[in-house]
């Protein structure tokens, strides 16, 4: 089964995303804390669904940070937030793909079956 | 013209005044024949009448003279009255004003100015303006502005101008210039009219991020509440439940509503701010009306949208702008056209450029509201009308969106008969669209 790490600072937004992707037959691990994503070991996640706002750290520069390292960089992240200029935050930070908040769940699904690591 | 008509008789006068009295001269220096009391006679009646012509001449030059300085009187009270009346607006003008000569030099400046940069008159007056506050005002900006700019245009108006002073700190300031050429020889006076909107400018930014902070803080919950109904809606369809899946289908649709009005609250403040963003492509041009129109047919069940598109184009431009631009046509059709059950969406293109229409078969509009539909908060009013909710944003965003892309927004319509909607976009690789990336 395919695993997803979501990272955001709003628990309503993590229980309702985990509840979708698990429907959806991912398995999924959920963090408020954006040092959490920032520092993901082995065995990595098969995707990442980051916000941009999150308390205490940036969304763009974990992604930086993650697509930096040579061990994390094959991660595909895709980057959320509610801000319109979302699709300029992901190129700059180099995120995969992005999705608006709030956003239509085909949306959602269909980004992360896009994006999700094949093998 | 009066002084002139004076010259001229003055140096007529002073001829005339030269010749009498090299004639004078001529006859004292002639060798008198003393013999002849008859010539004597003669040269006497002459004098005498040569020294009438001279009374007569003086005369005339004093009056000409008195009539002379007189109008220089007038003329200088003129001054006078002209020059209070100048210095009058200038002391009572609130904002800081400085009148400068071609040099650059400091003629004068009003008390708004030395109060808001500090500085005393004595050391203002007669100085150049960039050696004011010890060079403090030597700002490249202000030179290119002054040198390079107002020679030019004779005029600026509204140039923001921002600086770090050694005294007073980060000044945004408003500059609005104006070139006066004054007098016979036709001399430069600048007025220099300096705003200090550092205040105003970081309220402003106060405003925005307020702002921008509140709609993002708005969306959260909309996301997971947005989130909960479709997964709600996602189970009862398992299960085979249609009447909720339509009731969680329903509240998919408010929480779209809800979330695009937090939207064109948050684009009216960038719009106003200046500060609204394109992230330029290109792309397919159908594609987006077709998604657009799939997303929006989804919402509503009672109006069917027809497509009819020509050839695919491609398009260099705010993807999701202009997506938004089309689905502000369309909401529009579909809210306005509450008792016909189409819509059809037209695209037309040519060499430079692509046109899109919307038609809808519903109220319409007037002349009167057509050519203000697509103002900041106008709502067309009336009977009909007033029941329809909206804050009155969604085509001023629009047409600012078009704008923006070079693009042009209209309507056509006709009182209870539909309205057409319409924008045309230049195409990738068009002239228009070569010359000119999107606007600033």
């Amino acid at each position: 089964m395919k695993k997803i790490l979501v990272a955001d600072d709003n628990s309503a937004i993590l229980d309702s995303l985990k509840i979708m992707l698990e429907d959806a037959g991912y398995e999924v691990e959920t963090t408020e804390d954006g040092a959490v994503a920032q520092n993901i070991k082995k065995p990595l996640p098969d995707l990442l669904l980051l916000d941009v706002w999150m308390s205490g750290i940036d969304g763009r520069d974990v992604c930086i940070h993650l697509k930096n390292s040579p061990e994390t960089n094959q991660v595909p992240i895709v980057i959320m937030s509610a801000t319109k200029d979302i699709a300029q935050i992901a190129k700059d930070s180099g995120a995969n793909a992005y999705i608006s908040k709030p956003f239509q769940m085909s949306d959602l699904l269909r980004i992360v079956s896009l994006h999700i690591k094949k093998q | 013209m009066k002084t002139k008509r004076y010259k001229k008789a003055l140096t007529i006068t002073a001829r005339e005044l030269r010749h009498a009295i090299d004639e004078q001269a001529h006859i004292e220096l002639s060798p008198s024949d003393s013999n002849s009391s008859k010539d004597d006679q003669t040269g006497q009646t002459l004098r005498q009448e040569k020294i009438i012509k001279l009374k007569e001449a003086v005369t005339l030059t004093q009056e000409y003279t008195n009539e002379i300085i007189s109008e220089l009187n007038a003329t200088n009270e003129e001054v006078t009255i002209t020059r209070d009346y100048a210095d009058a607006i200038i002391r009572t003008v609130r904002g800081p004003l400085l009148v400068l000569n071609q040099d650059l030099r400091i003629i004068s400046a009003n008390e708004a100015f030395y109060n808001a940069f500090k500085v005393a008159p004595n050391d203002t007056e007669n100085r150049m303006l960039y050696d004011l506050g010890n060079r403090q005002w030597n700002i490249p900006k202000l030179r290119v502005l002054l040198e390079e700019i107002l020679p030019e245009r004779n005029t600026i108006e509204d140039f923001v101008v921002e600086h770090d002073f050694k005294d007073i700190g980060q000044k945004t300031m408003l500059l609005n210039a104006r070139t006066l050429r004054q007098g016979p020889d036709k001399t430069s006076l600048i007025l220099l009219a300096i705003e200090d909107i550092t205040e105003r400018k970081q309220l402003e930014q106060q405003k925005d991020e307020f702002i921008s902070i509140a709609s993002h803080e708005l969306k959260t919950p909309i996301t997971s509440v947005k989130a909960y109904a479709q997964i709600l809606g996602q189970r009862f369809r398992k299960i085979g439940d249609v009447k909720s899946v339509e009731l969680a289908e329903k509240m998919d649709v408010q929480l779209d509503k809800l979330t695009s009005l937090i939207g064109d609250l948050l684009d009216v403040t960038k719009i106003e701010a200046g500060r609204i963003q394109f992230n330029e492509s290109s792309f397919d041009f159908n594609e987006l009306v077709n998604s657009t129109v799939e997303d929006l047919q989804r919402t509503s069940k009672k109006h069917h949208i027809t497509k009819a598109l020509e050839s695919k184009v491609t398009i260099h431009g705010d993807h999701d702008r202009l997506g938004q631009v089309i689905t502000n046509f369309i909401s529009n059709a579909i809210k306005y056209s509450p008792q016909a059950d189409k819509i059809i969406i037209k695209t037309h293109v040519d060499k430079t450029k692509v046109t899109l229409a919307v038609q809808d078969f519903g109220l319409g509009l007037s002349k009167n509201d057509q050519a203000k539909v697509f103002e900041r908060f106008y709502r067309v009013s009336g009977s009909d009308q007033n029941t329809y909710p909206g804050l009155g944003l969604g085509l001023y965003i629009s047409s600012e969106i078009i704008k923006r892309h070079r693009g042009k927004i209209w309507v056509e319509s006709k009182k209870n008969n539909g309205s057409t909607f319409c924008f045309s976009l230049p195409v990738a690789g068009s002239e228009t669209q070569r010359k000119k990336k999107l606007a600033s």
